[in-house]
């Protein structure tokens, strides 16, 4: 008598798409998770999520200061709305990098007890993110207002900038997650490159300063583009069409390889931790 | 041939260990230059492990620490992908390795039910069906709104224990956590697994306990080293249990009683020190010490200094639980001084009182109110009904008193 199979485990790969699909499949525990990481987050605090933007808030004010009153920085739209378009660019970026790449180390618990796709948990972090981009966004919102910045139909373009900005940084979060869970050093580098990466990222400065002979890094610069898409949005600035395209097809070949050095690594994540 | 719940063949799992761990990129890095060969070994978690589980069957695993139960176990529930190897099956398995898992302290229970239960591939709807149900379990109604981190230990384990009940499938696989809690905790999650049984769901429960899971499981497979040992009814995986379960006892097979190495143990009083020990009296079989005859049982000490003590034996089962204590101290009474010189303390078992299984003996040393010294398992003994045969049916229980029982006709 042949019974039938309700479910067969054996080693070997996974295709892709294969895995993709059961993602898609728990897509409910990427909200799961994201909403659990908020309500954490912000639990017992009086403020609440008004945390999320009291970060770029603090980047805004301290920037601001300098490059307006110290060094002062001359450009055509008001420094305010042009930092803060770099800031939250620059957040949402290095917060997918730093926790999506530390997401797996920190619920090793979880990954050791509980079956499912272990790629929700640095996607469920782009949510997590989004949300506090979008508060963020709103401030942008009020802080043109208040400087009289137009808005222009170009906002349409938004979502598939933040999109851009999402894989940029989940191509960095999906890497580092497979990889410090073998190399634990990583962990400890995260925050370095953060530290550094904004000196090399046109966050508080227009890229009209950098001496003509270092512009060719912004080829290989997609947060950099993302911010400039950005600035482009709001306040109308010039972009450079070919380092768009270059910058983000590299951001699309590290994301993917992501996810297949990720989904090729997954059934050892268990084993490491 | 009856159904089967689910197929194990062939499976083998094996981690590296390294000498050095590369756990840094340094050396990792510095492995690429350096002439050193990569000194990693190979463990055998599992090794070529194959069962069959009926369907309706509760299986028993058992091994000790590092047997490979729970690699098994994660095996089987995706967590750890086999190296070879292949489980298939036949009907809807889920997984219980951890009560609470996916709890977050900072949430609240209601909080928690949800995030546990989509973690265990409910619906939204299937939890707001079950919710309910699961509060009036659990018994914390009133503190459903409060952070879990502000439960008590019972508090937490009733809450998360009552979200798993709710779980339904065809095949549960269980690790260890019926060992968690309290005694009236581990008494609910054993209702709750026997009502899964008449249920005529599969079960496979892994464990380091015999006794406990010797009542739920009907046949129990013994793990060593990552390989499957023996495969049988309780009773018979005793016999080898305590073979291969050194820690409790160390035994050659067809021996009746086991003495601790001299040099093993110290009386740790510094007036008392311990000259021999063993067996007096006793009839042995092939199978065993008799429980049918008297056993007596001494130990011999030299006192070099007056001083306030009692002797005990405590007896215990290869599960650690205590049988009973037989102690030279009179019920309410304090320890006597004893002068200066040579004793022998013996302690004599009644016949009909020992159950046919492993004990362990743990001698005693208490002074005035206290324990000075406890030695475990100075003598072991493996006890038998004083046949010549091994399979006659063992009555769970530390302890095997005669009953007198009558069956009357009262119609």
């Amino acid at each position: 008598m042949e019974q039938r199979i309700y479910k067969t485990i054996r080693g070997g790969q996974v295709s892709l798409l294969t895995y993709l699909k059961e993602v898609w499949q728990v897509r409910h525990l990427i909200i799961t998770f994201a909403a659990r990481d908020l309500k954490v987050q912000y639990a017992q605090t009086y403020l609440g999520l008004l945390w999320s933007v009291i970060q770029p808030l603090t980047g805004l004010i301290i920037f601001s200061f300098f490059f307006q009153r110290v060094i002062p920085l001359h450009i055509s739209t008001p420094y305010s709305v042009f930092v803060f378009t770099g800031i939250i660019g620059w957040f949402y970026f290095t917060s997918l990098v730093g926790q999506a790449g530390t997401v797996l180390m920190n619920n090793q618990q979880l990954i050791k007890k509980i079956q499912f796709p272990r790629l929700v948990l640095p996607l469920s972090k782009a949510l997590t993110g989004l949300i506090e981009f979008s508060i963020s966004i709103l401030l942008l919102f009020a802080l043109m207002l208040i400087t009289g910045c137009p808005f222009s139909w170009r906002i349409l373009f938004l979502p598939l900038v933040v999109l851009a900005n999402v894989i940029t940084g989940l191509s960095g979060g999906i890497w580092l997650s497979a990889l410090t869970v073998r190399f634990r050093d990583l962990h400890h580098i995260i925050p370095y490159l953060i530290g550094f990466g904004i000196w090399l990222t046109p966050v508080f400065y227009p890229t009209t300063i950098v001496p003509h002979e270092f512009n060719f890094i912004y080829y290989f610069h997609p947060v950099a583009n993302v911010i400039a898409l950005y600035r482009w949005i709001f306040t109308g600035t010039d972009v450079n069409l070919g380092q768009i395209i270059v910058s983000f097809s590299l951001a699309f070949v590290l994301f993917l390889s992501g996810l297949v050095f990720f989904v090729k690594n997954e059934k050892f994540i268990a084993d490491h931790l | 041939m009856s159904e089967l719940a689910l197929e194990i063949k062939n499976v083998s799992k094996s981690f590296q260990i390294h000498e050095n761990r590369a756990d840094s990129l340094k050396e990792n890095i510095a492995r690429v230059f350096s002439s050193k060969k990569n000194t990693a070994t190979l463990f055998h978690a599992l090794d070529n492990v194959s069962v069959k589980v009926k369907k309706g069957e509760s299986l028993g695993i058992i091994g000790r620490n590092g047997a490979g139960k729970s690699t098994l176990l994660r095996i089987l529930s995706g967590i750890m992908q086999p190296d070879t190897g292949e489980i298939n099956f036949y009907g809807k398995p889920v997984s219980i390795l951890d009560i609470g898992a996916g709890f977050h302290p900072e949430l609240s229970g209601r909080e928690n039910i949800f995030l546990s239960a989509s973690l265990y591939n409910f619906t939204k709807a299937k939890i707001e069906e079950k919710y309910q149900e699961i509060v009036d379990f659990s018994g914390v109604e009133n503190f459903i709104e409060e952070p879990v981190k502000n439960y008590s230990a019972g508090m937490y384990l009733r809450l998360a224990f009552s979200i798993i009940t709710c779980l339904e499938a065809d095949i549960y696989l269980i690790d260890e956590v019926i060992n968690v809690g309290d005694a009236n905790f581990q008494m609910k999650c054993k209702a709750k697994i026997e009502e899964l049984i008449a249920q005529g769901k599969t079960l496979l429960i892994a464990s380091h306990n015999l006794n406990e899971i010797s009542t739920l499981c009907n046949r129990i497979v013994l793990m060593e080293n990552g390989k499957i040992l023996d495969i049988g009814t309780s009773d018979a995986i005793q016999k080898y249990f305590t073979i291969a379960i050194p820690e409790y006892f160390s035994f050659d097979e067809g021996k009746a009683f086991h003495l601790k190495e001299k040099n093993e143990i110290h009386s740790g009083v510094e007036q008392i020190s311990i000259l021999n020990y063993g067996l007096k009296d006793y009839e042995a079989t092939f199978t065993g010490i008799s429980n049918q005859k008297p056993i007596s049982l001494f130990v011999e000490v030299e006192i070099t200094e007056p001083v306030k003590i009692s002797f005990g034996m405590q007896f215990c089962d290869i599960t650690g639980v205590v049988a009973f204590t037989a102690s030279t101290l009179a019920r309410g009474s304090v320890s006597e001084i004893i002068e200066k010189g040579k004793y022998q303390i013996t302690f004599l078992i009644p016949p009909h009182l020992l159950n046919e299984k492993m004990y362990a003996v743990n001698f005693t040393l208490v002074g005035e109110k206290k324990v000075l010294m406890k030695i475990d398992k100075l003598i072991t003994l493996k006890i038998s009904d004083g046949t010549e045969t091994i399979n006659a049916v063992v009555l769970p229980g530390v302890v095997k008193p005669i009953i007198n029982s009558v069956i009357e006709n009262i119609a």
